[in-house]
């Protein structure tokens, strides 16, 4: 081979040779990182808050005027301080004039209004007071009247027999005929009245049942609207209660003026009670001089009032029912309540009572014959089963009233709705049903007393014809004749008292249906409720009036808002917003969950405004999550005077410094790995081929502490003597080669 | 059977024979050179049992599935490492060459031309030098090198070698090689022991100069107890250290480094083959 091209190789190859030595070295330097190293130093971990915020005002005052009014000046623009009593703002004097007017004048009308309104229910409360009186004196004049047929049915009665004797005395009758014959009589009266009586109870207990069953509807009814309206009921209950009393003279004429004297002390409408108390017992003085020494005038009268005294009873557990459902309402109501049942129970007694010593009396002074014991028996009957009815009515109307409350319990469970009819119709049903025995006796209590009344006159008349055969014609005649009238007088005085009993009965019940209080009517109290509110409203603007419509700053402070414009009407909103001076500022920041760990309540911070005057030694007042990020948190501050500015800006910066770690290293030395492990780099001196070379190494650490540029790590894995690589312009791994910069 | 076919035979069967075993001595070339152009997956299926311990026999193309120049580039750009010792080793074999010739030289063409007394044993503590392997002189070497504080430094590898009698004993070979005739006319003509050295001496003994540095080249290129012994920093190393260092994963790189490191020795081979064939036979024969 030629020796000249051989060298010519050679020395390519050696030049080629320098070319890739030159080249892998600049690609070699190109890819090893440069990095900076650092030292770990002993030094205190310091945590330092930073956060900007304003400063505000403690308290804000709202200036308010009133609304509608033109502003004519404005004398005063946001951020401006003002004493107290300085002028914020003026308002149109002629508007507010006009205003005041129209105010007078709406003033004026609404006081007409509450007139009327007084005259109204005036009229109405007449008008009721004349009702009750026309019933009670229709009551009164259809009972004397009955009463007054009555005696006279009976006078003649009395006076056929009297004829009837006298004859027989003149006839010569003997001894033992007439005596046969009387007690044959005394037996027919006797039935006679048994069956009159029974009929009468006959009566008045259906028209208690009739009362009942429309009484415990009412309530039926009532118990929905209780709970309706509680306010509305109270005054009812009231009222019946009244009414109650007014009833309780008709029952007791001896207790009439007593009770209407309580009543008027008591009761709102006393006046009409002392009324109708006084007319009541006129209505029964009436009857007792109507009925005068009759007997049975008398017994009717107390039957009659025995029937209104079950009806006033029937009132009276009426309203402890209504009074039962209210309970929890007043306790005064309450009391009221018992006080007026005692009062009706009470009526019951004495009108047992007093009617048992009117009728012993009267017959005591009136029969004439040795038949008193019989009267006064059939009195004490009527009497005791008057009150004997009276007290089932007290029962029946306890136990009427454990069924309306029972009603009105589910009423008041199932909210505002009205019973529906089947109810009703349920709740009248079991009313019937509870009387319906009684019912049932008292029929044939009347078909056995018609029996035997007519069993007796038939024997009478037996004994009669009897007689009669033995005498002789002419006077069989005349005896035939007497006899006949005594019988049609008894068939008259029959049928007087039976129409008396029902005059009682449908007075009584026309009475208590005049009764009936009025519907609560509150309007005139409204009326006056608007009367004094535009009152009051007067008053406000002419306060302003005489302040020349001049509205001034309530106290020292700094116009924050203003949300009027002049020449533009005021709303009823605020008019001006005022900082309070006298109540100092606060600076209030944010801060990040992070941050919070940091800083306290107590803790002294410097806020630094933005001409970079710094405020230290102010103390941290609060520290409070706030309510919607869970993240931020704010601080509190409190100011001294004169420090910073309403509205100003300023940073807060607070430093809490940690106890001092051997080993800390800049935040940027850490690193984490997959495991989200932290570690350090440190860098190892390698002896290699290219000469001495340097190699990051992976240390792991533990992190005691750290802030937002250092981090205190455990001693042991790392310690002062390591160098840490801090930064590269490469990314650094475990093992990567690094040189080490400037 | 003819004599003339026998003879036919024979020659046929010794050229079979030798071409089998040149195809033996060529196959770790041709390996070398294959290897360079293959990709590393490639390499690294073929290799597995011997470098990645798995169990089997190593296999091999002679042809890359995929031909790639991607280990040539990655050794030349990516490998600054092969060039530092690519030139540690062209300096030590460099230092070691020229240090041979300038005091083998003149030692060889002492004992081959003059007289003096204990020149025999000289030439016998020479030769049984010679003889001696390097594990035997390597503990006194790096005694001597320790003392003089030259280990852990290319002198350390340079010096033993300088002084090597290998060369000189092929030198010398040469030196006595030359007739006495020509000096002796030298001499009559009035030249000195210096102008007959270096006008007669080294012109007529460049063959054997020139054989004795190849092979001193070659052994020097190829060191590896010595650097490996007396040389503990990397940075020092010669390329034959470079190929133990690597692992089957940069396999593809230690095949083109092996090439790159056969290219400077196959050059200077070819530049002196003559003088090396002279030399080897001169050293061949018998004085």
């Amino acid at each position: 081979m030629n020796r000249g091209r051989l060298a010519r190789i050679t020395g390519i190859f050696f030049a080629l040779m320098l070319v890739f030595t030159i080249l892998s070295r600049a690609a070699d330097q190109a890819g090893t990182a440069v990095v900076r190293v650092a030292r770990p130093d002993k030094m205190m971990i310091t945590h330092t808050v930073r956060a900007s915020g304003r400063v505000s005002q403690n308290q804000e005052l709202a200036v308010t005027t009133e609304p509608d009014q033109r502003v004519t000046s404005i004398e005063v623009s946001v951020g401006q301080r003002v004493k107290k009593g300085e002028l914020l703002f003026t308002l149109d004097l002629g508007l507010l004039e006009e205003k005041i007017l129209r105010q007078r004048q709406e003033l004026q009308k609404q006081e007409l209004v509450v007139k009327d309104a007084k005259s109204q229910e005036e009229v109405s409360e007449q008008q009721k007071a004349n009702e009750q009186a026309s019933a009670a004196e229709q009551y009164s004049l259809s009972t004397a009247q009955a009463n007054t047929q009555l005696s006279h049915a009976k006078r003649q009665l009395q006076e056929a027999k009297q004829e009837l004797s006298k004859y027989r005395k003149q006839a010569g009758l003997t001894q033992e005929d007439s005596a046969v014959e009387e007690t044959l009589l005394q037996a027919v009266e006797q039935k006679t009245d048994a069956y009159l009586q029974a009929e009468q109870e006959l009566v008045t207990l259906q028209w208690k049942i009739e009362n009942e069953v429309n009484a415990a509807l009412e309530d039926a009814k009532s118990g929905a609207s209780i709970t309706k309206n509680g306010m509305v009921h109270t005054q009812a209950a009231a009222e019946t209660d009244g009414t109650g009393e007014i009833v309780e003279p008709l029952n007791d004429a001896e207790f009439a003026d007593n009770q209407a004297g309580e009543s008027a002390a008591s009761g709102s409408s006393g006046a009409e009670t002392r009324t109708l108390g006084e007319l009541t017992i006129e209505g029964i003085e009436v009857a007792g001089s109507a009925g005068g020494g009759v007997a049975s005038g008398d017994s009717v009268g107390a039957g009659s009032a025995a029937g209104v005294g079950s009806s006033g009873g029937v009132e009276g557990s009426e309203n402890d029912v209504i009074l039962d459902g209210d309970t929890e309402t007043t306790s005064g109501v309450t009391g009221d309540g018992t006080g007026s049942m005692p009062g009706a129970i009470g009526d019951g007694t004495d009108n047992v009572s007093g009617d048992g010593t009117d009728i012993v009396s009267g017959d005591g002074t009136d029969s004439v014959s040795g038949g008193g014991a019989d009267i006064v028996s059939g009195d004490g009957m009527d009497s005791i089963s008057g009150s004997g009815s009276s007290g089932a009515v007290a029962m029946p109307g306890g136990s009427a009233s454990q069924v309306e409350g029972s009603a009105s319990q589910p009423g008041g469970t199932s909210g505002m709705n009205a019973p529906t009819q089947a109810e009703l119709d349920e709740i009248e049903r079991s009313v019937r049903a509870g009387y319906q025995s009684e019912l049932d006796r008292a029929k044939q209590k009347v078909n056995t007393t018609l029996a035997e009344k007519e069993k007796a006159e038939a024997a009478l008349a037996q004994y009669q014809q009897e007689r009669l055969a033995s005498a002789d014609q002419k006077s069989a005649e005349a005896e035939n004749q007497l006899t006949a009238n005594v019988q049609a007088a008894q068939e008259a005085y029959e049928n007087a008292a039976l129409s008396a009993n029902e005059a009682a009965v449908t007075g009584g019940r026309a009475v208590q249906t005049a009764g009936i209080p009025n519907a609560s009517n509150s309007s005139a109290e409204m009326n006056e409720i608007v009367y004094a509110q535009l009152q009051l409203e007067l008053e406000k603007l002419e306060t302003l009036k005489q302040d020349g419509g001049r509205v001034c700053a309530p106290a020292d402070g700094l116009i924050t808002q203003i949300n009027i414009r002049t020449g533009e009407k005021t709303t009823d909103t605020t008019a001006l917003l005022m900082a309070d001076l006298a109540k100092g500022y606060r600076f209030t920041a944010e801060i990040t969950a992070e941050q919070e760990k940091y800083i306290g309540t107590g803790d002294e911070i410097t806020l630094t405004d933005s001409k970079k005057r710094e405020y230290e030694g102010l103390v941290v007042e609060s520290v409070a999550e706030d309510e919607e990020n869970e993240d931020v948190y704010h601080v509190s501050v409190q100011l001294p005077e004169d420090s910073l500015e309403l509205g100003a800006s300023a940073t807060l910066e607070y430093s809490r410094k940690s106890e001092a770690y051997p080993v800390c290293v800049p935040l940027a030395a850490l690193h984490l790995d997959a495991k989200n492990q932290p570690y350090v780099l440190v860098y190892d001196e390698h002896d290699s081929v290219l000469g001495t070379e340097l190699r990051a190494r992976k240390v792991s650490v533990t992190v005691q502490e750290q802030n937002e540029s250092y981090a205190a790590l455990a001693q042991g894995s790392i310690t002062t003597q390591d160098s840490v690589i801090v930064g590269s312009d490469k990314a650094v791994d475990d093992g990567s080669r690094v040189r080490i910069g400037s | 059977m003819t004599k003339w076919m026998v003879e036919k035979a024979g020659r046929a069967f010794v050229y079979g024979f030798l071409l089998v075993l040149a195809g033996v001595i060529c196959f770790p070339v041709a390996v070398a050179v294959t290897g360079v152009f293959m990709q590393q997956w490639e390499l690294e299926e073929y290799l597995r049992p011997v470098l990645g311990g798995t169990d089997g026999l190593a296999s091999w193309a002679l042809l890359p599935r995929a031909p790639t120049l991607e280990s040539l580039v990655a050794l030349l750009l990516d490998s600054p490492q092969f060039f530092v010792m690519f030139w540690n080793s062209l300096k030590l074999s460099g230092s070691i060459l020229i240090g041979q010739l300038v005091f083998g030289v003149p030692t060889a063409w002492g004992l081959a031309r003059f007289a003096f007394p204990g020149k025999r044993a000289v030439l016998m503590l020479y030769i049984v030098l010679m003889l001696m392997p390097f594990q035997v002189l390597m503990l006194p070497e790096y005694l001597v090198l320790n003392t003089l504080g030259l280990l852990d430094t290319h002198a350390a590898v340079i010096l033993p070698a300088v002084f090597s009698t290998f060369p000189v004993f092929i030198m010398y070979r040469f030196f006595c090689g030359i007739p006495e005739a020509i000096l002796e006319a030298a001499r009559i003509d009035g030249a000195g022991d210096v102008q007959i050295f270096v006008r007669i001496g080294i012109p007529l003994g460049s063959a054997g100069i020139v054989s004795s540095g190849i092979l001193g080249f070659l052994e020097s290129w190829n060191m590896i107890e010595q650097p490996m012994t007396f040389l503990k920093t990397k940075s020092l190393w010669p390329l034959s250290l470079f190929l133990p260092e690597i692992g089957l994963e940069e396999a593809g790189m230690g095949f083109a480094a092996a090439i790159m490191m056969l290219v400077p020795a196959l050059l200077l081979f070819l530049s002196g083959q003559e003088y090396l064939e002279q030399g080897i036979a001169a050293a061949a024969l018998k004085e």
